[in-house]
């Protein structure tokens, strides 16, 4: 058995009545490409915000890395390698694709405000180095021809790409990629879903939030589907399909039994 | 034109002239940077003349009650307004936008009335300070090594990371940058310098009164900033000179000076939105984006 990465224990969240997460638990080892499905409003961001700290949990454990992790703030989750993507693309638009590529490495850089002023020429070999590690991760991505425009301007699935170097950046043990092939066309989305396969292979340990069935069946190694907040099934992809309550989830208790029978 | 004609043929006289003038001038454009610290990392924060007048008031009253030397009564005023600044930006800074302005305008108004209502510091009557100093030259050496300073942490971890939180505060967190604490840097920085900038100030003038701490001077370096361009170090200090100059540059226009300011004024927000010295990403996003930004430090998406 592998580490774990990341253990969820009975995590809840309400907003005033509403259960939009209730009493999830997840494991999550380490080389996981985990899939999170369900319809749409079955909690699926809520709980990548709950793991990546952007909403406190009403109730719950939160463990990263075997450390309870359940009242640190999102900026410290992220320095402990708690990587996320937003469902909605969140670039800082008016910085290149390189300059984007670098905050994300802000966590291991040193606090070199002196320095700064008094151009030392050790933080310039320090930020060529930077520079360097940033252009491979914009080129693992394919955007390496794109480094100096500005994020803003460039095409919606490469600003995707781009979010995704810059989670890189964070050198994460853990990824969290909320829809991340959200409003591509079919080819952008298939050739999205290689590059995260790809990054999963390399050792990366994912949790891939999608609604899209099929997507999350081809790529994924283990698969939750959430219903109305709470977790209905947990497993295999091919054993998971197979179980009534998710085919009712997704096509409706007539559909169930018609399965079933 | 005379004014520009003396500058060139006789700047001795100009000086002359002209030196209140140009002491203005560099403390505007210090106060100016001020808000351009807090402006650079996304917050609209209206409290600079208030850390101001702490800034003036302590300097002075050290002078004249501890006979303090300037220079570290200069130091000790710019503390003052830095310490000041902690207990106001922990509660203040969770707010943003237009909420946040307002909650340092109010903060700016509890200054003048402390000041009004605190014996040591003359009340309304106000302060002579007799040591009064109206030499331009720490005011210009200070203005280079603020500026110079400021442009270099544009490139360090903490001007990178103020440079996020402007962009995209709830992604920048996702990239482990502590949101709070560098808007809390840069808040106690800006105020540490707009007190600098207030000892400057006192020290030009042989009296000081609480009525030079007004609304509308934070108002004031609120337009120089936004005229000059708040994209880089240069823009609050082009803003600053340009519109504390323009009056006088106006002279020769008599009653209509007051309006043709107006019309410039009116001129550069129309025509140059992102301000004299633009910027890559000026368009005028950026100002109209700070007032727009909602309450939230760190909006809550939508659970789906």
């Amino acid at each position: 058995m592998s580490a774990s990465v990341l253990r969820l224990r009975q995590v809840t969240r309400h907003f005033g009545g509403v259960h939009a997460v209730d009493g999830v638990d997840l494991d999550v080892a380490a080389g996981d490409l985990y899939g999170l499905i369900g319809p749409n409003g079955a909690g699926k961001t809520t709980v990548i915000d709950l793991i990546s700290g952007f909403q406190p949990v009403t109730s719950g454990t939160v463990e990263v890395n075997g450390t309870d992790a359940t009242h640190w703030p999102a900026h410290r989750r992220a320095s402990a390698g708690v990587a996320r993507t937003f469902q909605t693309v969140r670039l800082f638009r008016t910085m290149t694709a390189l300059e984007n590529v670098l905050v994300g490495m802000h966590p291991r850089r040193r606090n070199d405000i002196i320095g700064q002023v008094l151009v030392l020429p050790a933080l310039r070999r320090e930020q060529r180095v930077r520079l360097d590690e940033g252009r491979q991760l914009l080129a693992r991505v394919g955007l390496e021809a794109q480094a100096d425009r500005p994020a803003g301007e460039m095409a919606y699935a490469d600003q995707r790409r781009l979010e995704i170097a810059r989670a890189l950046a964070l050198r994460p043990g853990l990824l969290l990629l909320d829809e991340p092939a959200a409003g591509t066309n079919p080819t952008e989305g298939a050739q999205l879903q290689e590059l995260l396969v790809e990054l999963n292979r390399g050792g990366l340990t994912m949790i891939l939030v999608e609604h899209h069935l099929r997507l999350v069946m081809s790529t994924c190694t283990r698969v939750a589907v959430l219903d109305f907040g709470r977790k209905i099934a947990d497993g295999p992809p091919d054993q998971v399909v197979r179980q009534p309550e998710v085919i009712e989830a997704y096509l409706g208790r007539e559909a169930a039994e018609e399965v079933a029978t | 034109m005379d004014f520009f004609i003396q500058l060139l043929t006789d700047p001795v006289g100009f000086y002359d002239a002209h030196q209140l003038l140009l002491a203005q001038v560099g403390v505007n454009a210090l106060l100016t940077l001020s808000m351009f610290i807090t402006l650079n990392c996304g917050l609209l924060t209206l409290a600079n003349v208030g850390f101001m007048a702490i800034g003036g008031y302590v300097s002075v009253l050290l002078g004249l009650n501890a006979h303090v030397p300037f220079p570290l009564a200069l130091a000790l005023g710019s503390l003052a307004a830095g310490l000041v600044a902690v207990p106001i930006g922990l509660p203040v800074l969770r707010l943003s936008g237009i909420f946040l302005a307002i909650a340092t305008i109010g903060f700016g108004q509890v200054v003048v009335s402390a000041i009004l209502n605190i014996p040591a510091t003359g009340e309304g009557v106000g302060l002579t300070n007799a040591t009064a100093d109206p030499s331009i030259v720490p005011i210009f050496a200070s203005l280079l090594a603020v500026a110079y300073a400021l442009w270099r942490v544009a490139g360090s971890r903490l001007g990178q990371a103020w440079a996020a939180i402007r962009e995209d505060a709830v992604a920048a967190s996702a990239q482990g940058i502590n949101v709070p604490r560098y808007r809390l840097v840069a808040f106690v920085l800006g105020a540490v310098l707009a007190g600098y900038a207030g000892g400057l100030d006192a020290h030009l003038n042989f009296f000081i009164s609480p009525s030079e701490y007004q609304f509308s001077r934070v108002v004031g370096v609120l337009v120089f900033a936004v005229t000059g361009g708040t994209s880089t170090v240069l823009g609050p200090v082009v803003g600053a000179v340009v519109l504390t100059s323009l009056p006088e540059v106006l002279r020769f226009a008599r009653d209509y000076r007051d309006s043709i300011n107006g019309l410039v004024l009116v001129a550069v927000i129309l025509f140059r939105p992102q301000g004299i010295i633009g910027g890559r990403g000026g368009r005028g996003g950026g100002f109209r984006r700070l007032l727009a930004r909602g309450r939230r430090a760190v909006p809550r998406e939508a659970p789906a």
